[in-house]
């Protein structure tokens, strides 16, 4: 059997009176308003308690600045009859109200010139919005913190490796040039052990002497290998520094050679950075250029260069007319109790000075170049790249 | 009386809420709540600043819309636009480079400016360190605190005099 069909009522069969009941009761609770606006946008009428603080007779634009400049956009629409003007979500704030968060729709009037301006409230998904949004951000955070701590990861595995390459160097320099030393040190045990053995004290306190010697020597080498070692762990505070005065005072305590000049060239900027490695880089290229020249009447000349505006780097040469470094020799230089000049009576703790320069330019992220070549001509410049900043190098 | 419309902008958090509610309402709020949408504010620039009566109307832009800003119904007619980095967020830094790229292609000849905020997070005498893209425009970049009020209105200030002098 057949169920009979059951009569649905139709939307048209809802008479005018329910459906201005339930639009005014929607209104009166702030779900929705509408303005009347003419051609102009001039406010003609207003319904519902949200559109309260709409200034009829004034343009629209006055009440709700946020229409400032969509004006002829708005106009537009009436020629084209279903055009709709959408600005979602926004909400005015004052110092004397925070307005609720409000969707505006303008659609052209069809039974006038004009336009009706919908005026809606964001109501819904507002709080977990905010809590996504929220989440969001905090992700951002830890996103960018954990770039951050790998960057500093990655900048303290470089520092470990460049500490591991000194480690080698050192264990390098101790196996090498300390062994030189230990040896005489035990040769001249044994002599001491034989000549007292023989009952000759005079070769017992003659080869006691060397040791005592050599055992200085290797203090006084193992004094400069942790000054170097120090390099680049201590904070260097940046400071104002007039490098003229400083590489002046440097050359005037400068000991020299009678007939040695010491010349001052270009120009010698103020500069802020760190004076102790500064005076460290300038003193030991200066003592460097003296110790191992050749003649008694040498001429060590400083040159410094205006800072460059874009790199902001200060560059100054240090030149001598000594005997050169051939180009195949230019590289050991640099490394720690290395001396080309290597004689037998070599002071204690020589062959620092260039490997202080290198390891406090490689610390503070400056630079240095050797240029020379004795088979054409005789001296050597040494080119140093100041760095603008005390940055570290990654 | 001459009304401007001026975008903020930036990534999430670097604090665009915070700059206008300081500058319009003094006020500093210490509970982060995110823009949703966008927030209208105005503010009158005083007469003696640009010697002519100027109100900005500020449009204080959700920070999740990134690139896309620049399509959306929001921007059209905008004036300038301020975009903000947050000094402690080196990522935001990078952002703002590309915010002020994105606004200088959409927006032909009109003006924007830079402002890195929360400089009272940073150390004394300590300067914010800028990514490479950000040092070449640092003349058009102001160091703000809406936490302290530092500079806030100096970066506003700024930028409508440079909105009257292309207008002239």
């Amino acid at each position: 059997m057949t169920k009979p069909k059951q009569a649905q009522p139709s939307p048209t069969a809802i008479q005018p009176a329910p459906l201005l009941s339930v639009a005014h009761q929607i209104a009166d609770r702030g779900v929705y308003g509408l303005a009347w606006l003419d051609a102009d946008l001039i406010v003609t009428a207003r319904f519902g308690p949200i559109t309260e603080a709409i200034e009829i007779g004034a343009p629209i634009a006055d009440s709700l600045p946020m229409l400032m400049g969509y004006e002829p956009e708005i106009k537009q629409l009436s020629e084209v009859q279903t055009g709709v003007f959408n600005l979602p979500g926004v909400k005015r704030i004052s110092a004397e109200r925070e307005e609720p968060q409000l969707n505006l729709t303008i659609f052209p009037d069809k039974d006038s010139t004009g336009f009706i301006l919908l005026i809606g409230q964001v109501l819904a998904a507002t709080d977990s919005e905010l809590e996504l949004t929220k989440q969001m951000r905090a992700r951002l955070i830890a996103e960018e913190e954990v770039a951050r701590k790998s960057n500093e990861l990655a900048e303290a595995n470089a520092e470990l490796e460049l500490a591991n390459r000194d480690l080698e160097d050192y264990a390098a320099v101790i196996s090498h040039d300390l062994k030189s030393p230990l040896r005489a040190i035990r040769y001249m045990a044994d002599d001491a052990e034989k000549a007292v053995a023989a009952g000759s004290t005079t070769a017992a306190s003659t080869a006691l002497q060397t040791l005592k010697t050599q055992s200085l020597r290797m203090s006084s080498m193992l004094g400069a290998l942790l000054d170097y070692a120090s390099v680049g762990r201590k904070s260097d505070v940046a400071e104002v520094i007039d490098t003229d005065a400083l590489v002046r005072s440097i050359i005037k305590a400068m000991p020299r050679p009678a007939g040695f000049t010491i010349a001052i060239d270009g120009t010698w900027p103020t500069l802020t950075t760190a004076l102790a490695p500064l005076d460290v880089v300038i003193r030991n290229l200066v003592d460097n250029a003296i110790k191992h020249h050749d003649l008694a009447d040498g001429t060590v000349t400083l040159t410094g260069q205006p800072v460059s505006d874009t790199a902001g780097a200060f560059v100054f040469t240090i030149h001598d007319d000594g005997p050169g470094i051939s180009p195949k020799n230019q590289n050991a230089i640099f490394l720690p109790f290395r001396t080309l000049s290597r004689s037998a009576d070599v002071a204690a703790g020589s062959g620092m000075g260039l490997a202080f320069v290198q390891r406090t330019l490689t610390t503070i992220g400056g630079s240095i170049s050797v240029t020379s070549d004795p088979a054409i001509k005789r001296g050597t410049t040494f080119v140093v790249t100041w760095p603008s900043d005390l940055s570290r190098p990654e | 009386m001459t009304a401007r419309k001026v975008m903020l902008l930036g990534e999430i958090g670097v604090g665009k809420s915070s700059l206008v509610r300081r500058l319009t309402l003094n006020q500093f709020d210490f509970n982060y709540k995110p823009t949703l949408g966008v927030n209208i504010y105005t503010y009158d620039v005083p007469e003696d600043v640009l010697q002519q009566r100027t109100t900005l109307i500020i449009w204080d832009t959700d920070g999740n819309m990134r690139q896309s800003i620049f399509r959306h119904v929001y921007m059209r007619e905008a004036s300038a636009a301020l975009i903000i980095g947050d000094v402690t967020r080196p990522g935001t830094l990078d952002v703002m480079t590309e915010l002020g790229d994105g606004f200088r292609e959409a927006f032909p000849g009109r003006k924007h400016g830079f402002v890195i905020n929360k400089s009272d997070l940073l150390q004394p005498g300590e300067a914010p360190s800028l990514p490479e893209s950000l040092k070449a425009r640092e003349r058009d970049v102001i160091i703000t605190s809406a936490k302290t009020g530092d500079n806030v209105e100096a970066a506003f200030h700024t930028l409508a005099a440079a909105i009257i002098r292309r207008d002239q």
